[in-house]
């Protein structure tokens, strides 16, 4: 048999009226909670984009060698000029 | 033209697939769905006319009225399996095309598939262009080729690579007999669009739709994947027949059904026929099941009965070309480079292994970076930067599905196995195939994780997108617009070979319309000067001349030898050579055991007649 490791949470409007959670954006906790969530993963994203940054770059800077690519490259860079 | 080539490809994909669902109902094999049901059916089709080819060719028996009559007969046998697929494949397309329309399809699923179909489409016009790269003129084509000729597998000792398991070639062999070598050609192009396909099928089933469609556009929009549709090589066969065999073991790893492991051990044994280096697939399969076996507590005999079924089924399907060679050479595989056993080793093995070899060394770093050239090196043979980029970062994150670390582990292992046996190349990714695309699937989940985690969809989209486009659909746009003016007419094929062909100049190539209009078919002709030549535009036999020979130097003895090997004719190529400084012999650009000793020009008019000269190309005829 399972045991629970939380107590069932009230239903809505039942027990612990007396003391409500805060609301989204409200509770001075759970908003750092989230902002910290936040920053979180948006640092984990700037890392995982200047990783991708790092690989494409290698990643480009061959195909950017390939003879197509290079021709096509001149060409354009003619034409600008 | 081009629909009756593609109509004869499409035959035969359609009767391989028939045969195949026949025999695989017929042997009791059960499927989750029709999808997955045609992939295997296919496969075992395949695997079927290669076996079928390989017996006739060793029979003497390779005659277009019997591979058509082989074609007819399946056809009717298996009738009701052909009008079943055909009407699921067209019912299956419009329910594309409804589906499409449909809300079902979010915009970027929409563009994955319509980038695929665009990609397709260019790939098309790619593959419909006669055959001009090295790998299908020298032999994946040009051995086949040889063989229709002579109606049988003849002994090939010009051409070492002949020594090789030719399953792929085999498959080869029905499209060249059939319809010619565009048809051969659009039979490759149809295993590149088949491959993905059951790539599409399996991540479908286990992973969802917009996970399938990521993987499987990812890998055909790869570089390797793109250029192996335009040229006949065998790396995608391999990689089919290997995600069978792959995908056999998961099925025998959910439903316990021996059968399935047998099917794992045919596929495996298909797909190393076809690409020798992909040896450590066997062996991968049987640990993967040997390791199940015994985590699971499952009784010692299943273990046994796995290690019997990845030994002898692999061991029967390469017996007969191993067993040619022993026959011809003493030597069951001469195209290594080991001479174990006093076996005799063909010349040519180690003077082409040592000038392709190139050792990366066995430091760390230098094993690590040149093993990131398999994502990141020259584009048209890497895989690109996809896998680094999704797949790897699954390390840091917790739950990753199981089958995931399955698929993510067994690829590894053999993207590692594979790398450290390849004497070279070892950064070619289409010697990877099967590891690359598993790897895609890891990567497409991968990018699911993170997108949801991140919260970060879509500029992870326009991540994973961007090397799709640019190189990938570009580049099968270049190549396929390449060839609209041959497909137009407004391009000679004469003069796109003469464009495209990579053994040689214009002067070879008039030179081999000059042999072909003035040269009996029973001639021989031979090519000092480089490891091999390219059989496939010859109407006669063409060799190579071997080390030996050319390192005579009594005139005598280089005659009697040009005598015993029945060589008619002589092609020099200037280039191959430059005089040495004493002016004795004449140095190979390549390999000094290929230079000449006897000056063949000393030698006219007393035994060799020079009958034809095109620029740095002259032809003798030997007296």
């Amino acid at each position: 048999m399972k045991i629970p490791l939380t107590l069932p949470s009230p239903r809505r409007g039942e027990g612990y009226s007396l003391n409500p959670s805060p609301r989204r954006g409200e509770g001075k906790d759970e908003g750092e909670f989230l902002e910290q969530g936040f920053f979180l993963k948006k640092t984990a994203l700037i890392i995982l984009l200047l990783y991708i940054m790092v690989v494409y770059a290698a990643y480009y800077h061959n195909v950017a060698a390939y003879p197509a690519v290079k021709k096509m490259c001149a060409r354009i860079a003619e034409k600008i000029r | 033209m081009m629909a009756l080539h593609l109509a004869i490809a499409a035959l035969l994909f359609l009767t391989a697939t028939a045969a195949g669902k026949l025999v695989l109902a017929r042997t009791g094999f059960n499927f989750y769905s029709k999808d997955e049901e045609l992939a295997f059916s296919a496969a075992t089709g395949f695997a079927g006319l290669s076996v079928f080819a390989m017996i006739t060719g060793f029979a003497g028996l390779i005659y277009r009225p019997i591979f058509a009559a082989a074609l007819a007969g399946i056809i009717i046998i298996s009738r009701r399996q052909v009008l079943d697929i055909t009407r699921y494949l067209f019912s299956g397309a419009a329910a594309l095309v409804r589906n499409i329309k449909t809300p079902g399809y979010s915009p970027f699923e929409k563009l994955l598939a319509g980038i695929m179909l665009l990609a397709a489409l260019f790939n098309l016009i790619f593959a419909y262009a006669p055959p001009t790269d090295t790998d299908s003129l020298l032999y994946h084509l040009g051995i086949p080729k040889l063989f229709i000729d002579y109606h049988r597998i003849i002994h090939l000792p010009e051409n070492f690579l002949s020594y090789m398991p030719l399953s792929g070639e085999m498959i080869y062999t029905w499209g060249l007999i059939l319809g010619g070598g565009l048809t051969a050609k659009l039979v490759s192009y149809l295993f590149t669009i088949m491959f993905p396909g059951m790539l599409l099928i399996f991540t479908r089933q286990y992973f969802g739709r917009r996970t399938a469609l990521l993987a499987g556009a990812a890998f055909y929009l790869s570089l390797p994947a793109i250029n192996a549709a335009g040229v006949a090589n065998v790396d995608i066969m391999y990689a089919f027949f290997a995600f069978a065999a792959f995908w056999s073991i998961m099925k025998w790893i959910e439903t316990h059904n021996q059968r399935w492991c047998l099917l794992s051990a045919v596929m495996a044994a298909i797909s190393f026929t076809t690409k020798l280096s992909n040896a450590p697939l066997i062996i991968c399969l049987a640990v993967t099941a040997i390791l199940y076996v015994m985590r699971n507590k499952m009784p010692a005999r299943l273990a046994l009965n796995v290690i019997l079924a990845f030994m002898v089924i692999p061991a029967l399907i390469a017996l007969p070309w191993f067993v040619r060679n022993f026959i011809h050479t003493g030597n069951p595989f001469p195209f290594f480079d080991i001479a174990a056993f006093g076996m005799k080793l063909h010349p040519m093995t180690a003077i082409s292994g040592n000038y392709y070899s190139k050792p990366v060394g066995f430091g760390i770093s230098a094993t690590a970076l040149s093993f990131f050239q398999i994502f990141l090196g020259n584009p048209v043979t890497a895989a690109g930067p996809t896998i680094i980029v999704f797949a790897l970062p699954l390390i840091f994150l917790r739950n990753v599905d199981k089958k995931i670390l399955f698929i993510a582990i067994f690829a590894t292992a053999i993207l590692a196995t594979v790398f450290l046996i390849l004497p070279y190349d070892k950064t070619c990714a289409r010697y990877h195939f099967l590891a690359i695309a598993l790897l895609y699937i890891v990567a497409a989940y991968g990018f699911e994780r993170l997108s949801a985690l991140l919260d970060a969809r879509r500029i992870l989209a326009a991540i994973f997108l961007a090397p799709l486009i640019f190189p990938g659909l570009a580049f099968s746009a270049y190549f396929g617009a390449k060839r609209i003016p041959l497909l137009t007419g407004l391009q000679s094929p004469g003069q796109y070979i003469l464009s495209e062909y990579e053994w040689g100049n214009a002067e070879d190539l008039k030179m081999i319309d000059y042999l072909n209009k003035n040269v009996s078919r029973k001639s021989r002709v031979m090519f000092p000067g480089y490891f091999f030549v390219d059989p496939y535009y010859y109407s006669m036999r063409v060799v190579v001349a071997q080390p030996e020979l050319l390192a005579l130097s009594d005139i005598n003895e280089v005659l009697n030898r040009l005598r015993n090997d029945k060589i008619d004719y002589i092609v020099m190529r200037k280039y191959y050579y430059t005089p040495s400084e004493n002016g004795s012999y004449y140095e190979n650009n390549y390999s000094s055991r290929l230079d000449m000793r006897w000056e063949i020009e000393d030698y006219v008019p007393a035994y060799f007649e020079k009958e034809h000269v095109e620029g740095a190309v002259t032809l003798y005829k030997i007296k």
